[in-house]
């Protein structure tokens, strides 16, 4: 009973920094949107925040971790995808800085949100890249429809 | 043509969790998730100064930018990025991917409702109504539903 219940308190800890990671993105957009401007290019916009995010990073894992070494055997070994994290991040904020002067903001958003929601759904079903497998079912696609119904609403009023 | 941009969008939107799955498993592979938050992080900057020579073929920008403009806009972008992306490294394997990415967006939501609430950021003010009510409430209610089966 009590293990159900601090197993229910962790998770909904989880839950609510998900909802702050999330808060963290429209703020995070508005910032580089500015930087834009500032530098004249989307491009160096993206790399100067992905430089200062670099250098943080490497301060957080020193103070965190100690160390910033790593076991170089898992190159060869882990499979090849792993590395590629990086790119796909480039890939998503420069989308994002292309296809709003031409989707609008609203369409935008929709049409990234459904193939997030989407693809994360296929990523638990199919158990994609070591995440543990959580079969579709119905209430799962009835909570699906409820979010895109949601986003619609959102953006249209 | 439409059609093209709305496929790009989703494309874009489909990477988002496929991009924290594997970063997740880079995480377990180098036995930390701020170590792999960085190589990503790292590896996403060599991307963008190919991509900011090929195309604009500079990397550079005019100096007086740092004066002209608030000094928050230079930090503030990668230290939220940070956040966000080491956030969705630490919860994927502790929620799955349908959870993590429901959860954040839905503060998302509720942060772009707040930015046009209150006009923030320069943004026009852009009211609460209850359309948005019913839309906020939505997509607690779709959460619900995800979390629990």
């Amino acid at each position: 009973m009590t293990i159900n219940r601090k197993k229910y308190l962790f998770t909904s800890i989880l839950l609510i920094w998900g909802l702050a990671a999330g808060m963290v993105s429209p703020v995070q957009t508005s910032i580089n949107t500015q930087l834009r401007y500032a530098v004249r290019s989307p491009f160096i916009a993206s790399l100067i925040s992905f430089t200062t995010g670099t250098i943080i990073l490497a301060l957080l894992t020193l103070i965190i971790d100690h160390t910033m070494k790593m076991d170089w055997r898992i190159v060869p070994q882990a499979p090849k995808w792993i590395w590629v994290g990086g790119m796909m991040g480039v890939i998503f904020v420069t989308s994002n800085i292309l296809l709003l002067p031409v989707l609008g903001s609203a369409l935008t958003v929709v049409s990234v949100l459904c193939g997030q929601m989407t693809l994360a759904m296929a990523v638990d079903h199919f158990g994609w890249f070591g995440v543990q497998q959580h079969k579709l079912n119905w209430p799962r696609i009835t909570g699906l429809t409820l979010m895109i119904i949601g986003i619609v609403l959102i953006q249209h009023f | 043509m439409i059609i093209l941009f709305l496929t790009g969008g989703l494309i874009a939107g489909g990477i988002i969790p496929v991009q924290t799955s594997i970063n997740s498993k880079l995480g377990q592979q180098v036995g930390s998730p701020f170590l792999a938050s960085f190589i990503s992080f790292f590896t996403g900057t060599l991307t963008l100064i190919i991509l900011s020579l090929a195309i604009d073929h500079r990397i550079a920008f005019d100096p007086a930018a740092f004066y002209n403009h608030p000094w928050w806009i230079w930090i503030g972008g990668g230290m939220l990025g940070v956040f966000y992306l080491t956030t969705n490294i630490l919860l994927l394997p502790r929620l799955g991917a349908a959870l993590t990415v429901v959860v954040t967006l839905c503060g998302q939501m509720i942060m772009a409702i707040a930015i046009d609430q209150f006009g923030l950021f320069n943004v026009p003010v852009h009211e609460l109504n209850i359309p948005r009510l019913i839309g906020i409430t939505c997509m607690f209610a779709g959460v619900y539903l995800i979390k629990r089966f």
